[in-house]
């Protein structure tokens, strides 16, 4: 633990991040970096360093290094979730006192709302009315943020409120797909040690888990025909990974696994002959499942 | 149908929860539970504005299912709810995109204005006492009697000249006075500076500083300057600053008072 806190590497990391980002609001940058650190090796996370294997730890796939011997993606996308957690508290607390810091918190958040709604409506005079707008509903709803470390959610949340023709809008919304890996379920296996039947148990009843998940895989790709919502069911479902470990396998955000997932299952629930396969798989288990 | 189907799902992943089976089939089991569940309980307004603060919890790599279950078991069937948590993962992702975006000005006159005392016009009225002290009082201009000068003059970014007065009957002693200002720090520093062209030094003059938080004295240095460190931005208002200039000539009747 002692070798973590003191991971220069992290807290500077975080510091470029910070540098990057340009939020000024942040004053002792160094302090802001080391408490960011602290919180990850709090919450078990691990640093490891660039090439080194790493143990399991809560996020169990999250510290995998890299291919490139880079700290994993997922470890550097975590890093950055935290940093923005820790500046929205500030700039939530920032925003509520009257004077210069109200003032700069609000050309920092101003900064951010803009860039959202310029990537979505790819209009400067349009995205500047709804930032206006979205300011002005922001402040008189200031008090009903129920959590200041989700302050810049909430802020995007009311941006997104502000338009009433919001989801169709801008052409760029397609660029900030993130870059999907197909994965296969062999793969998962090996990265992760997971056999896909209870060892030590007997020929018969592996043979069985295969042939159910074989066929429940075979299902969920007859029926789900986009890529990214099928790999993720599989993972979820035929091997009853959680979404963080999919994030971590599939280098996603997990909140963007999370809708893919849902995504699939309501297209499932909404397909009948989907719902009578599935019927049709669970009852041939029969008492041998119990 | 509906019913029917969903009891056999109930059933099966109730027989998937023990058993050899139960660990490998976790994924089949979470299916058919998530499947089986009837319409949803509670209403979208009531998990639209957990959103925001779910999102900020699971981008952060926690466990939501186990923070949020109701809203986690919402977004699984709520088709209009998992569009707005989607859409609002996009939206934060184009927040965090890199790359410049000018920004225009934007209208904030609906948030509340806070007097800052740095930017308040603050009045000095001066007044010679007896003995050849001076002393310069600075308020905001509320009092429609008050007498004085504005006085404010940028200095620097962080400093700012707060009073200059010449006394021509105290031998032209020249009283200065500036406040800087230390960004981040609701705190100042008070220069007083105190010269004459009568004056061989100027060293050694008394000047008091006299605030909410009390008096404190010092001398003036062979440059004539005598600093006050760390006084709160809020005390400049009503400060008082008391320099002993010089003996008071016998022809200067007391109270006559300083020009700019």
């Amino acid at each position: 633990m002692g070798e973590q806190l003191s991971d220069e590497c992290c807290v500077e990391r975080c510091f470029r991040f910070l540098l990057r980002r340009d939020w000024q609001l942040v004053e002792d940058r160094q302090s802001f970096c080391r408490d960011i650190c602290v919180e990850l090796v709090a919450e078990s996370l691990s640093i490891p360093r660039a090439g080194e294997g790493s143990p399991r730890c809560t996020g169990q796939l999250v510290n995998q290094p890299h291919p490139s011997g880079e700290r994993s993606a997922q470890w550097e996308r975590l890093l950055q979730r935290k940093i923005e957690r820790q500046y929205s508290r500030i700039l939530y607390r920032s925003g509520q006192e009257a004077g210069t810091a109200q003032e700069r918190a609000f050309a920092e958040l101003i900064a951010y709302l803009y860039r959202i709604a310029y990537c979505r409506l790819g209009d400067q005079d349009a995205a500047r009315d709804l930032v206006q707008t979205a300011l002005e509903k922001l402040w008189r709803g200031y008090d009903t943020c129920r959590a200041p470390e989700s302050f810049l959610a909430f802020a995007a949340a009311i941006l997104r409120n502000a338009s009433s023709d919001w989801a169709d809008a801008g052409p760029q919304k397609r660029t900030v797909e993130g870059k999907f890996i197909e994965m296969s379920l062999q793969g998962y296996q090996e990265e992760t040690g997971q056999e896909p039947a209870v060892a030590g148990e007997d020929q018969t009843v592996q043979a069985e888990v295969r042939d159910i998940q074989r066929r429940l895989a075979g299902l969920l790709r007859e029926h789900l025909s986009k890529p990214n919502e099928q790999t993720v069911a599989i993972l979820s479902f035929v091997h009853g990974m959680p979404p963080r470990d999919i994030a971590a396998v599939l280098e996603l955000p997990p909140e963007r696994v999370r809708v893919h997932k849902n995504r699939a299952l309501q297209r499932l629930l909404q397909d009948a002959v989907f719902i009578e396969e599935l019927r049709k798989l669970l009852g041939s288990g029969g008492d041998r499942w119990a | 149908m509906g019913i029917d189907w969903q009891e056999s799902f109930k059933s099966a992943a109730h027989r998937l929860r023990r058993g050899p089976l139960a660990g490998p089939l976790k994924g089949l089991r979470d299916l058919a539970e998530s499947l089986s569940e009837g319409e949803r309980a509670e209403e979208c307004h009531e998990i639209e504005p957990l959103l925001p603060e779910v999102l900020a919890h699971e981008a952060a790599g926690e466990d939501v299912d186990t923070l949020y279950p109701q809203v986690m078991r919402h977004l699984e069937r709520c088709p209009a709810c998992l569009e707005r948590y989607a859409g609002l993962v996009e939206d934060m992702e184009l927040g965090r995109s890199e790359g410049k975006v000018a920004v225009p000005k934007f209208d904030l006159s609906f948030l509340p204005q806070k007097p800052d005392l740095w930017q308040l016009a603050l009045e000095v009225q001066a007044q010679i006492v007896e003995a050849g002290r001076v002393w310069l009082e600075f308020f905001r201009p509320l009092q429609p009697a008050a007498q004085g000068v504005p006085v404010l003059g940028e200095v620097q970014a962080d400093r700012r000249m707060l009073a200059s007065m010449v006394f021509p009957k105290l031998q032209g002693a020249g009283v200065t006075v500036e406040v800087e200002r230390h960004p981040g720090e609701e705190q100042c520093t008070v220069h007083v500076r105190v010269d004459s062209p009568e004056w061989e030094r100027p060293e050694g003059r008394p000047v008091q500083l006299i605030t909410a938080a009390g008096t404190r004295e010092t001398a003036t240095d062979p440059l004539g300057r005598a600093d006050f460190a760390a006084v709160p931005l809020a005390d400049l208002d009503g400060m008082r600053v008391q320099v002993t200039v010089a003996p008071l000539r016998s022809e200067d009747p007391p109270g006559s008072e300083g020009s700019g």
